[in-house]
């Protein structure tokens, strides 16, 4: 839940999302209003925040708020 | 002697490609158009007009300023471009020959894109310092209209065409400070041409330029003596809006301080800090300002102008 928490705080802060608590979990996140420069942003601040390198080749299956948590829980 | 800028000039050819007529070509929205990349269209080169066509027009505007330029007045005369169209002879020199200047005027190219204007100001200012040349201009001009796909998003919507002139001399209005200037080799193939057409990894140079130029600017304001909250205005290379919001935020400055303006021209290039900083001359209120440009190379270069009286 920590995890989930902070990322979800780092989407607020790119200014991608005004209220975290509309996101849903399970649903693309390009189809909740944040683009792929947004998506770019929200990489670098995980990276910058929970220590992990995000590959280019892994960013297409980050796709849903679920997907990345459990990324970065894996990883961390 | 001490030589700082004196004026600056800039020609943006009157072509356009409209990006808004591009939305369903490239699977995008005006919200992106706008509030991302800050790209309304993008001013594209004629057919036929090459980099030293460009700087002849920026020239001729120059001259609008400040009257006619004596030929025998200018001692340097420096090109900032990666795109020369015949890459022989230098594009400085074709220029020499086109505004008939002296013999012992010093032509070069500086092979740089968007650090170059930084780059440029740096080298031509050493140089005339280190000669006591009077008059210098330094040119930028990169029109990537002859570079790129025109189907690939990542950079299609983005870069436009331009150049500028920029005078130095003694007669100054801005003072140009201690600079740091940085390259990173190791990442160049993520921006650049292959088989003559640019492409870029956007992922790449987002991280770069948030990652390196937030530090860089601070430590060029650290080495001219002041901090960001003396500084009145900040000057970023226009990558695009989203690139420039993001270093504004990642150093915490004030939103309102930083320039924007490329919403009709485009990413120009090493043109795009000069476009800026030439309306920027009149501004008396701006008497410290940060340059920072960056991109090819990948290499990036930051500086502090001083303006040098409070009625320029």
């Amino acid at each position: 839940m920590e995890t989930r928490k902070r990322i979800l705080e780092l989407m607020v802060k790119t200014d991608a999302i005004d209220d975290p608590g509309k996101i849903r979990a399970d649903v693309v996140l390009r189809k909740q209003g944040i683009d792929s420069l947004d998506m770019f942003n929200l990489f670098l601040l995980i990276e910058e925040t929970f220590g992990v390198t995000i590959p280019d080749d892994d960013m297409d299956q980050l796709d849903t708020l679920d997907a990345i948590v459990a990324y970065v829980e894996s990883r961390s | 002697m001490s030589v700082g800028i004196e004026s600056i000039a800039s020609y943006i050819p009157e072509g356009r490609r409209n990006n808004l007529e591009r939305l369903e070509k490239f699977d995008t929205d005006e919200k992106f158009l706008r509030e991302k990349l800050g790209i309304l269209e993008v001013a594209v080169a004629g057919e036929h007009e090459e980099a030293a066509d460009l700087c002849e027009s920026a020239f001729r505007a120059l001259e609008k300023k400040t009257g006619a330029l004596e030929e025998n007045s200018i001692d340097a005369l420096v090109v900032v471009t990666q795109t020369p169209g015949e890459k022989i002879p230098h594009v400085s020199a074709i220029l020499h020959g086109r505004l008939g200047l002296s013999p012992r005027c010093a032509c070069f190219d500086i092979s740089l894109g968007c650090s170059g204007w930084v780059y440029g100001i740096n080298v031509l200012r050493a140089l005339m310092e280190t000669n006591r040349y009077r008059k210098g201009l330094l040119f930028t001009a990169d029109p990537y209209s002859k570079i790129l796909n025109p189907e690939d998003r990542n950079t299609a919507l983005l870069f436009g065409d331009a150049a500028s002139v920029t005078l130095l001399s003694e007669n100054a209005v801005l003072s140009i400070g201690h600079g740091a200037a940085r390259t990173n080799g190791s990442e160049s193939g993520r921006l650049a041409t292959r088989n003559g057409i640019l492409e870029m990894d956007g992922r790449a140079i987002f991280n770069f330029c948030a990652r390196e130029i937030p530090a860089d600017i601070r430590e060029a304001v650290e080495l001219n003596g002041t901090d960001l909250e003396e500084i009145d205005r900040i000057i970023l290379h226009q990558g695009s809006k989203f690139i420039v919001d993001t270093i504004t935020r990642r150093l915490g400055i004030p939103p309102e301080k930083v320039a924007f303006g490329i919403e009709h021209c485009g990413n120009t290039v090493s043109s795009s800090i000069p476009l800026l900083l030439e309306k920027e001359l009149e501004n008396t209120a701006a008497r410290r300002i940060v340059v920072s440009g960056f991109g090819v190379g990948l290499s990036w270069a930051s500086a502090v102008l001083t303006r040098i009286s409070p009625s320029a």
